[in-house]
């Protein structure tokens, strides 16, 4: 029981996050680029479901509770194509775009890779920089400690 | 020095008590190898005991209800708890990283954040643990962050 409240907890506040983020993504380019003034209550659901559902994806690609020991690279295509197909669903369904242009899916394909580039293009820079600063910490700890 | 034994079947725990002038470095040196003496570990493999010097190990895990010691190149099994082991040797740059391991500070080579505010540390002989993020904190502490 105590497993199921921390995973689920873990999910929500991912989920939270993703939400968010789609909502800004969501204003600050629909109103730069296509000038729109509102958002519809139908793409506000269809945000949240998809936050959840990429945050369990996440969770479930990336937190070692179900898959063990996977190269990293691994784990990010066991994350972004799947998650590229429930896109792809949402968009078809919640007819963000005409779906029958092939060219408006090439285009939605090439944002989706934009964004999910440069996430983990930012998030790998995090990860080399603060642990360089960890491991260096580490050795000023042996350092200090003789160790 | 006079070396004095009381054997007492009253006595609950066993007491050192040095009686000196001054507590020079012979007096701190003889301190040192009893310290040493009470953290000194024994694991057990294949039957045969051993004793194992805390700083060689790299760390603690359990699996199935039982606590292993991991060396270089050895796993040996121990008696002890890991609340026992984490108050025995937490002077002795060993942290909780989880709820199953203890790891050696001084083993570690790399550590590098991973999702969920987990800490992925590589030991010296290249295995790589997890510090889940309860502990994360503990461990960033002790390195003065």
């Amino acid at each position: 029981m105590k497993k199921f409240i921390e995973i689920t907890a873990a999910i929500k506040s991912f989920g939270a996050m993703i939400f968010a983020g789609l909502i800004i993504v969501y204003t600050v380019f629909g109103g730069f680029f296509f000038e729109l003034k509102e958002v519809s209550f139908s793409l506000v659901w269809q945000a949240m479901f998809i936050a959840f559902i990429a945050s369990g994806l996440h969770f479930w690609a990336f937190s070692d509770t179900h898959i063990k020991k996977m190269k990293y690279a691994h784990r990010v295509a066991l994350f972004s194509l799947p998650l590229l197909g429930i896109l792809s669903g949402f968009a078809y369904f919640g007819k963000w775009f005409p779906t029958d242009n092939t060219l408006y899916w090439l285009i939605f394909i090439a944002v989706y890779l934009f964004f999910f580039g440069v996430i983990t293009l930012v998030f790998h820079l995090y990860t080399v920089v603060t642990g360089k600063k960890y491991t260096e910490l580490l050795d000023a700890y042996k350092k200090r400690h003789n160790v | 020095m006079k070396i004095i034994i009381n054997e007492n079947t009253d006595c609950s725990e066993t007491e050192i008590i040095i009686n000196c002038k001054e507590a020079d470095s012979e007096i701190l040196k003889l301190l040192a190898s009893l310290k040493e003496h009470e953290q000194k570990l024994t694991g057990i493999k294949d039957g045969k005991t051993y004793v194992v010097e805390p700083s060689s190990v790299y760390y603690f895990d359990t699996v199935d209800k039982k606590i292993f010691i991991y060396t270089k190149d050895n796993v040996l099994e121990t008696d002890l708890r890991l609340y026992t082991l984490e108050e025995r040797l937490s002077s002795n740059h060993f942290f909780r990283a989880s709820k199953s391991t203890i790891i050696n500070i001084s083993k570690i080579k790399t550590i590098v954040p991973d999702f969920g505010g987990r800490l992925e540390v590589t030991l010296q002989n290249n295995e790589k643990l997890i510090v889940s993020r309860q502990y994360a904190h503990e461990l960033k502490i002790k390195l003065g962050l």
